[in-house]
């Protein structure tokens, strides 16, 4: 594995065809007691029809970064640096700057979709309100095609169904309207916020599906933040893991999976019950220690502290993303030495 | 026809039972009137369900959202009064109880919620709240003892006795959590009910308390009912499983049996859509994929609560309440005539 090492780069040429590219992003929130770091320098890009998954833990900064890329920040409180935020549209070539606003070309799902409907509005009007302020369509022609984008996310008698209220609707159907908001303005890119956590098993699944049909239609990009390995296994092409505003490891899905290359990364995995999470007594593998938040860091590695491998190095310097494998990166001076992890 | 017990095989409650329940209904609105939903009448969250605990081990309860399960835990410690049932605590039915005697029996039953935010105040020391159980059944009378009590169990835990003297909001959602484990356990109870108790924590969270709660059942000898809709967590905490759907029990038996082979449809289609855990295991499982949702407990179908979703249904379902009947020769049971047959033997179908 490691002799496919000189062929990537970290930062890949500018050549590559890229839906969303992201360099160098800090963002940071003005608080009572100061300025506190959530996101400390992270560079992504999501290809053409790739499905990137964003896995952290509460507090690792994964919505932060989103939020600030689709400049839903409040900008009295938060400052948001970078080198760049591109999201270009692979088809035309239009691109949105980071002067420009995104908004037309990134369609976003919050986290909570039940919460992000509003109860006093027919789902058929919120659907078509989209439409008619961001796409300048007539309210009959809106209402025609918020029939279409029902029916396309597969609710069923969607004719009927755009008439009713949000109360109306159960918690995966409320996901499927706030998918098809989202989409409805034929979106390059689609940034999906826990999308399936408050859903049980058996929605779950349906969601999933339904989000690989669109993307497999519609060519489109998607970012699916998550908390869930789960979610990841069963949908991503590529994954990121953050830990504590950083970046720790980057790779296509099944090298990730297969052969984790950070030590969180690895204790992640390992915490799920059932398969190789057992100790050599039985018990369930658990991280030590509690995760930081990105505000916490000091010198030296951010997960130093519970990792069991680190090393006086990881004290003293704070390690950049290492190419560990081809398109597969690691934050972590060791990561060769990771596997002795598995026991 | 719902209140009486629809569970021949198990009528004779185990004696070896921590907790046994019996046919035990929650109709909300049906008496109270206050909730009534529609004119068909009662929402049915519980429907007869019946069920053991053995000694010592721990019964996994999993179902979907409306399946009933956080209502059976109230239930359970009567938060709720179910409007019919026995649940028997080491033989005797704590619903025959008065309120006033239902008290002493109260601290041998504890449970855990699922929001450890929600389940804090935030206006008092956790030393407080942990303590209280102590002080209202009167285990400890002296402030040093309870101190001392509430510092052990602290410690116990994995927090520090000197944490007593802290508020909720200085602790995270794990230890927080670790908390509402330590009062439950305050009052030394035979039998801790969980409410989805890793549900709000992260992964790495989750562990650390389901090894914590695996420690404490073997030192206070617990018997544990644990609630979740996370099979994977399910499956490694508990040896018995009960699935629920709208209400009732549909399957139920030893745990590793019931994952290796689900009988009841419902059961296959939710155990064939828990997430896979590496991208190598994509495509290589069936998925059962239900069309629509969960109907409304307010008016479930006739017969087979999970008739309308199942591929499998035949119109006799819609006609009668499927009995729990015993796999002949194993500790597994299910509600479903397409599954077992009427001699208890397995049906192969697809």
């Amino acid at each position: 594995m490691t002799e496919m090492v000189t062929a990537v780069s970290p930062n890949p040429a500018s050549s590559i065809p890229c839906v969303l590219r992201v360099g160098g992003l800090h963002v940071s929130f003005e608080t009572e007691i100061g300025s506190v770091l959530a996101v400390r320098g992270i560079d992504l890009d999501v290809g053409p029809g790739e499905i990137l998954a964003v896995v952290g833990e509460s507090g690792s900064g994964k919505t932060s970064v989103f939020s600030a890329i689709l400049g839903l920040l409040d900008p009295s409180v938060t400052t948001v640096t970078a080198e760049c935020i591109e999201i270009m549209d692979p088809k035309t070539g239009a691109s949105a700057g980071k002067a420009s606003s995104p908004k037309n070309l990134v369609g976003y799902i919050q986290q909570d979709a039940q919460a992000s409907l509003d109860p006093v509005f027919t789902i058929g009007y919120q659907i078509s309100e989209t439409l008619v302020v961001r796409d300048g369509l007539s309210w009959s022609e809106a209402r025609r095609r918020s029939v279409e984008l029902l029916d396309l996310v597969g609710i069923p008698d969607a004719a009927l169904r755009v008439k009713q209220y949000p109360h109306q609707f159960s918690g995966g159907m409320c996901q499927r309207v706030a998918i098809a908001i989202a989409i409805a303005a034929n979106p390059v890119l689609l940034v999906a916020d826990e999308p399936t956590t408050a859903l049980d098993v058996t929605v779950q699944a349906q969601i999933l599906k339904l989000i690989q049909r669109l993307r497999d239609e519609r060519r489109m990009s998607v970012v699916l933040i998550t908390h869930d390995l789960g979610v990841v296994a069963e949908l991503a092409d590529s994954v990121v893991v953050m830990y504590a505003g950083s970046i720790v490891e980057k790779g296509p899905v099944a090298d990730v999976f297969s052969n984790p290359r950070h030590p969180y990364t690895l204790g992640l995995m390992r915490a799920i019950p059932g398969g190789r999470s057992r100790t050599a007594e039985g018990r369930l593998y658990q991280l030590p220690g509690r995760s930081i938040s990105a505000g916490e860091v000091s010198a030296g590695c951010a997960f130093a502290e519970r990792c069991s491998i680190a090393q006086s190095d990881c004290q003293e310097r704070s390690p950049s993303l290492m190419p560990v494998g081809p398109s597969h990166l690691a934050a972590c001076f060791h990561s060769a030495e990771v596997w002795q992890l598995h026991d | 026809m719902t209140d009486q017990l629809r569970v021949p095989d198990n009528e004779v409650p185990n004696p070896n039972a921590a907790l046994s329940v019996r046919g035990l209904s929650k109709f909300f609105g049906s008496r109270y009137g206050d909730q009534r939903k529609s004119a068909r009448g009662a929402i049915r969250a519980l429907d007869g369900v019946s069920f053991d605990l053995p000694k010592g081990a721990t019964l996994g309860i999993v179902g979907e959202s409306g399946c009933g399960k956080s209502t059976l835990a109230r239930c359970l410690v009567r938060l709720e009064e179910p409007s019919s049932g026995e649940i028997l605590l080491d033989g005797e039915d704590i619903l025959r109880l008065s309120l006033r005697q239902f008290r002493s029996v109260r601290s041998r039953i504890q449970l855990v919620f699922q929001d450890p935010y929600g389940a804090l105040t935030p206006r008092r020391s956790v030393g407080e709240q942990v303590g209280e159980p102590l002080r209202v059944h009167r285990l400890a009378t002296s402030r040093k003892s309870i101190d001392g009590q509430v510092g052990d169990l602290l410690e116990r835990v994995g927090l520090r006795a000197s944490d007593s003297s802290r508020y909720p909001r200085e602790f995270s959602g794990g230890q927080r959590q670790r908390v509402c484990i330590a009062r439950a356990l305050a009052s030394k109870p035979e039998v801790l009910i969980l409410d989805e108790p890793v549900s709000a924590l992260d992964v790495s969270v989750q562990a650390q308390i389901i090894n914590l709660l695996r420690d404490l059942q073997e030192e206070y000898e617990l018997s544990m009912i644990f609630i979740s809709h996370d099979l994977s967590v399910v499956e490694e905490i508990s040896e018995h499983l009960a699935v629920m759907y709208l209400g009732r029990v549909v399957e139920d038996g030893s745990s590793s049996e019931i994952f290796s082979q689900p009988l009841h449809p419902y059961s296959r289609a939710l155990l064939s859509a828990a997430p896979i855990r590496t991208p190598a295991e994509r495509g290589a499982r069936e998925r059962i994929v239900l069309s629509g949702d969960v109907p409304s407990p307010a008016s479930p179908p006739s017969g087979c609560h999970f008739r309308t979703r199942c591929w499998l249904a035949l119109s006799e379902c819609a006609e009668e309440v499927p009995l729990l009947r015993t796999v002949t020769g194993r500790d597994h049971r299910c509600a479903c005539i397409r599954a077992l047959d009427t001699e208890g033997r397995v049906i192969v179908n697809n």
